[in-house]
């Protein structure tokens, strides 16, 4: 009864490939091609290059990050289906480290540029006593600890959630019991990991990207950035799991065809999540119209930034919304990839309207500079993820749900 | 096709679902299957196409928006202007929200409706079940003894491999009367 | 009559079925066969009703009296009863508005989004959860028709051509909005209630005697017979309403929350409220839905169908929506803090220092800190303390819409004009009577219709013909 079952129709490989050598080394040049490039414009326009590689650091922060959210959620809801393909998310959740300490080094080259108007005192006919909490939270060396601190136990939890799930590889097959053991401490790790998550991340996003607006200011905005998150994090898995499940390579046989239908339905409702949270944020703030909450959207909506705003709602909703409604939409590799595709770069349109306004200004820019920025992301992330992919099993076949992932049927 | 129908009755849907699979496999025609529950996996069973009453609901879904669309500006901009709160008359985003509830409520309405239509549910139609177990713990599948090719003994066999605890054969008139 | 063979399906049943071991605990205990899952659950309806179910419908008609004579008077008198001022426009009326159409949400959350997240466990109280999501919709709805004063003018709600202009109904309104959203809601859980009776009915049918009982649920049955073709098509629709309602659940309170969040008033006006919302109704609709089940399992007898696992879920589900409440508390106060804002500033001090006090901490009590006791499996476990768990977050959750309203208001920007709430005994015996309305209707559900849908326990509950091997071991077990 404990023998692991088997796949229908395909037996499991033993070793299969990431990516070709030819990809590799593209990926290789796309790294090193892009961050040349954004050296070299450092010297040309230090604002610009600085707000690309913000975008890049949060953007491989928040995916490194989101694979471990999708570990944690999917422990705590004591999910089955995922665990087939469970390593993608993981060899995401150990770029955590990495990509944190990329996202501190982004920061820390000008921390000045937060809250810049408060470091001389409050405002010119405000109140100063009513200034006092964002002065201090604004405060270039605490704020910099902080985001430390924040990293620091996003790396420990993400790599901890790894480490546990890595532990079963080294078990006896036949042992359920330990197995489950193991789960339980897996889904209490998890836990802590989501209440660690919810609050530190809600304060990263203010510190890093909202206090780019250090006079603006919305509740929404943690959500706002969870929204986004989980929506980039589900697209990248799509990709890399069709990329691994193509014939002799890791995941052949392994990422089944109901996985991708339970990723497309889960990527069609963040789709919709992510646009309800934009759509309320956005229209509260219309509806009321109060001066010191508009600005944000004055500078994004009206004027050239306007159509990027647009573009951004239709990659991030409208495409995957209308395009995945289908059952066989979700369940074709192709369409998956292509919308998968979209939501990226949906998701880092969404990140250039939050950051460029605030930083270089009222023309939307799209030059050298932003696409050695994609280029140079895409480079690391690829290099790292496929990396982290090669330490480990293939497939968490110890877990006990790996059998149920393997043969279960969605409808 | 004949008017004449057999009826095998299993306890168990791994059983049901076996066999319906393998009847259909050799060729045998199914009319239906009757069971307590949405057994997962029948449909496939028995090669039921994807039903089409997602389009149903997509498309009054869509009606539902447009029209509510439509009249909110209709009402708003062209009929009757009023300033409120200053806003402009034709303010997108908060005709969202009631544009939103307006979709859920004809997609919602509209499948509902479609599905009772398609499969003749209305009230006070007299039940046709062919036993009043498969609304309890019985699962029966009915198949049409038409063609040449169907063989009795045979399909017993196939049957008993599957656990069948009972087979009978009814004109399928009669299915009507024994649910009383 | 039969469809020809459609050979371009995949077939995956032919391949010999793979069981994975079986790790998940059973959601039914005892063993069950499926003529005994029919037997129990309708076991209740068949027989009469015991002393204790007739005690509790006296008491809830006696709160129901209570509260017709009230809105009796108050809309005979007119709404000058209430404890109202000028400051204080809003109170008690829309806190209970809120507050019901907060507790129907769990209903939705457990039949559709569950069902959607693939949770088996939620057959088990389904079908109770949603009767109690259109009992409480109808409470709330009560309130806003009082609110009126005016109440057989509701009508004038609906965007008719009339002869006033056509003067048509403010669509830019959060308020109509509210109308919209809630007569959907309301109409929607309906239609997903009853469609999910639908199988249910057929089987009381087939049970049942010739006489008034089978006469009904033939009716109401729709001549439902278990067809198999009837069946795929159901589960589609069941599917897509459920896909529909997982949005409609999150915009009704989204909606709700609007009715504030589009205001000007600081601790009204703020961005999170559109979730924070959605986590608060879903956080006191499953608090309600606990209390209900953990009495119903006692005295329907159905422990081995509402287990201590469902109890658990619950639990860890409840806990949460509370985290999530509380993660929003302490957002806004954060916002405020760092906003430099001074009225923002004065509303959240106000709340926490001011002289409603009481009120905010007996809030982040009962919705924060007293339900981080869940994280105990031993507190999940012990049912007694659950259901008093569940009694706190209810009252907390009143509180927290309360606290929304009345604090927002007391003290506005100008301080001549600060005023105190205190509600008036007509106010009071309103919101005794909308529990007398709920619990009423509860009872009366729980006597015509069976309180788990056996259709979809019986899908749920593995019920597989005994392996060979194993036979000995079963029996001698």
């Amino acid at each position: 009864m404990n023998s692991p079952p088997h796949p229908p129709r395909q037996a499991l490989p033993t070793h299969g490939t990431t990516l070709t050598p030819q990809a590799f080394r593209t990926l290789q040049a796309m790294a090193l091609g892009g961050l040349l490039v954004l050296v070299l414009g450092w010297f040309y326009s230090p604002l610009r290059i600085w707000s690309n590689l913000l975008v890049v650091a949060y953007y491989l922060v928040t995916l490194a990050l989101g694979g471990a959210l999708f570990l944690a959620l999917t422990y705590v809801t004591g999910a089955g289906w995922h665990v087939a393909f469970r390593r993608i998310p993981e060899a995401m959740a150990s770029l955590v480290p990495k990509t944190g300490i990329a996202i501190l080094v982004v920061l820390a080259l000008r921390m000045n540029q937060y809250g810049w108007q408060l470091h001389a005192g409050a405002p010119e006919g405000t109140d100063a006593g009513t200034y006092w909490f964002k002065q201090l939270w604004l405060d270039p060396p605490f704020w910099m600890a902080r985001a430390a601190i924040y990293v620091l136990l996003w790396s420990v939890l993400a790599l901890s959630l790894v480490a546990f799930s890595r532990r079963q590889d080294r078990l006896n097959p036949q042992e359920l019991p330990r197995a489950i053991g193991s789960m339980k401490w897996s889904v209490r790790l998890s836990a802590l990991f989501l209440v660690v998550y919810s609050i530190t991340f809600s304060l990263a996003s203010v510190d890093w990207i909202m206090a780019l607006e250090p006079m603006w200011f919305s509740t929404m905005w943690g959500v706002y950035q969870f929204a986004g998150m989980i929506q980039a994090t589900l697209a990248a898995i799509v990709i890399v799991g069709l990329l691994l499940r193509r014939p002799g390579r890791l995941l052949y046989g392994i990422f089944r065809t109901d996985h991708l239908h339970d990723l497309g339905k889960l990527l069609l409702g963040f789709s919709c999540f992510w646009m309800y949270i934009w759509f309320s944020q956005f229209m509260l703030i219309w509806y009321t119209n109060i001066p010191e909450e508009t600005s944000y959207y004055i500078a994004r909506m009206h004027g050239p930034w306007g159509p990027v705003v647009l573009v951004s709602v239709l990659l991030n909703w409208i495409i995957p919304f209308f395009v995945l409604l289908p059952k066989p939409c979700k369940r074709s590799e192709h369409v998956m990839m292509k919308v998968a595709v979209v939501v990226l770069i949906g998701r880092w349109v969404d990140l250039t309207v939050m950051v460029f306004p605030s930083t270089v200004g009222k023309l939307p820019v799209l030059g050298i500079w932003e696409i050695s920025g994609a280029c140079c992301m895409i480079g690391i992330f690829g290099l790292l993820f496929f990396k982290a992919l090669t330490k480990s099993a293939p497939a968490p076949k110890n877990d006990p749900y790996y059998g149920e992932s393997l043969s279960y049927h969605c409808s | 096709m004949t008017d004449r129908h057999l009826l095998a009755t299993f306890d168990y849907e791994e059983d049901l679902l076996a066999a319906t699979d393998e009847v259909r496999h050799q060729g045998y025609r199914i009319v239906d299957a009757y069971t307590p529950y949405a057994v997962h996996g029948l449909d496939r069973a028995m090669g039921l196409r994807p039903s089409r009453l997602t389009w149903v609901c997509f498309l009054c879904g869509l009606t539902g928006a447009l029209v509510a669309l439509w009249f909110q500006h209709w009402t708003a901009a062209t009929s009757w202007p009023l300033d409120v709160g200053g806003k402009p008359w034709n303010s997108l985003p908060s005709d969202v929200p009631v544009t939103f509830e307006m979709m859920v409520l004809l997609a919602g309405f509209g499948s509902v409706f479609a599905l009772l239509g398609v499969s003749r549910l209305y009230p006070g139609k007299h039940a046709r079940t062919p036993s009043i177990r498969v609304t309890n713990d019985q699962f029966v599948l009915v198949l049409d003894e038409a063609g040449s090719d169907f063989n009795l003994p045979s399909l017993v066999k196939l049957l008993e491999k599957h656990h069948v605890q009972n087979i009978e054969e009814r004109l399928s008139a009669d299915q009507a009367s024994c649910c009383e | 009559m039969a469809k020809p063979l459609d050979t371009k399906l995949p077939t995956p049943l032919r391949e010999p079925q793979i069981r994975p071991p079986q790790i998940r605990p059973p959601l039914v205990e005892g063993d069950k066969s499926l003529g005994d899952v029919t037997r129990d659950i309708c076991k209740p309806l068949e027989a009469t009703p015991t002393g204790l179910w007739y005690a509790a419908l006296c008491v809830s008609l006696t709160a129901l009296i209570l509260g017709v004579t009230a809105v009796t008077y108050q809309i005979a008198t007119g709404i000058g009863t209430w404890g109202l001022n000028k400051t204080v426009g809003w109170a008690f009326d829309i806190t209970n508005f809120v507050f019901w159409v907060g507790i129907g949400h769990a209903g939705t959350l457990i039949s559709a989004v569950l069902f959607l997240f693939r949770q088996r466990w939620r057959t088990a109280v389904n079908r109770s959860a949603e009767a109690m999501t259109l009992f409480a919709v109808m409470c709330a709805g009560l309130f806003p028709l009082i609110h009126m004063g005016r109440p057989w003018l509701a009508f004038w709600m609906a965007p008719y051509p009339n002869t006033r202009g056509p003067l048509w109904v403010n669509f830019k309104s959060p308020l109509l909005w509210d109308v919209f959203a809630i007569s959907t809601y309301l109409m929607i859980s309906a239609v997903f209630w009853y469609i999910g009776l639908l199988p249910d009915l057929a089987t009381i049918r087939d049970r049942s005697l010739p006489g008034l009982r089978k006469k009904l649920t033939g009716l109401l049955c729709l001549g439902w017979n278990g067809s198999a073709r009837t069946w795929h098509r159901y589960e589609t629709v069941y599917l897509l309403l459920a896909g529909l309602a997982t949005p409609l659940v999150f915009s009704v309170h989204s909606i709700v929350s609007m009715d504030f969040a589009t205001g000007v008033i600081p601790g009204w006006h703020t961005t999170i409220f559109p979730p924070y919302f959605v986590a608060g109704a879903i956080f006191s609709g499953l608090a309600m839905v606990l209390t209900l089940m953990l009495v119903a399992r006692k005295t329907m007898r159905l422990e081995q169908y509402i287990t201590p696992l469902h109890i658990d879920r619950m639990c860890r589900l409840m806990l949460a929506m509370g985290s999530i409440v509380g993660l929003a508390y302490a957002t806004e106060f954060f916002m405020a803090a760092y906003s430099g804002n001074p009225y923002e500033q004065f509303v959240f001090k106000n709340r926490a220092l001011g002289p409603m006090r009481w009120a905010y901490w007996t809030m982040v009590c009962c919705n924060v800190v007293i339900p981080q006791l869940l994280w105990f499996r031993a507190v999940r476990s012990k049912l007694a303390l659950v259901f008093v768990l569940s009694i706190v977050v209810n009252i907390g959750m009143w509180f927290e819409r309360f606290v929304i309203i009345v604090t927002s208001l007391h003290r506005d920007f100008l301080p001549s004009s600060w005023a105190h709430y205190t509600p008036t005994i007509v106010e009071v015996a309103t919101l005794v009577g909308s529990f007398g309305l709920f619990f009423t209707c509860f009872l009366l559900f729980c006597r015509v219709a069976p309180v788990i849908a056996m259709a979809e326990v019986k899908g749920v509950m593995g019920f597989r013909r005994p392996a060979p091997e194993r036979d000995t071991q079963e029996t001698a077990a």
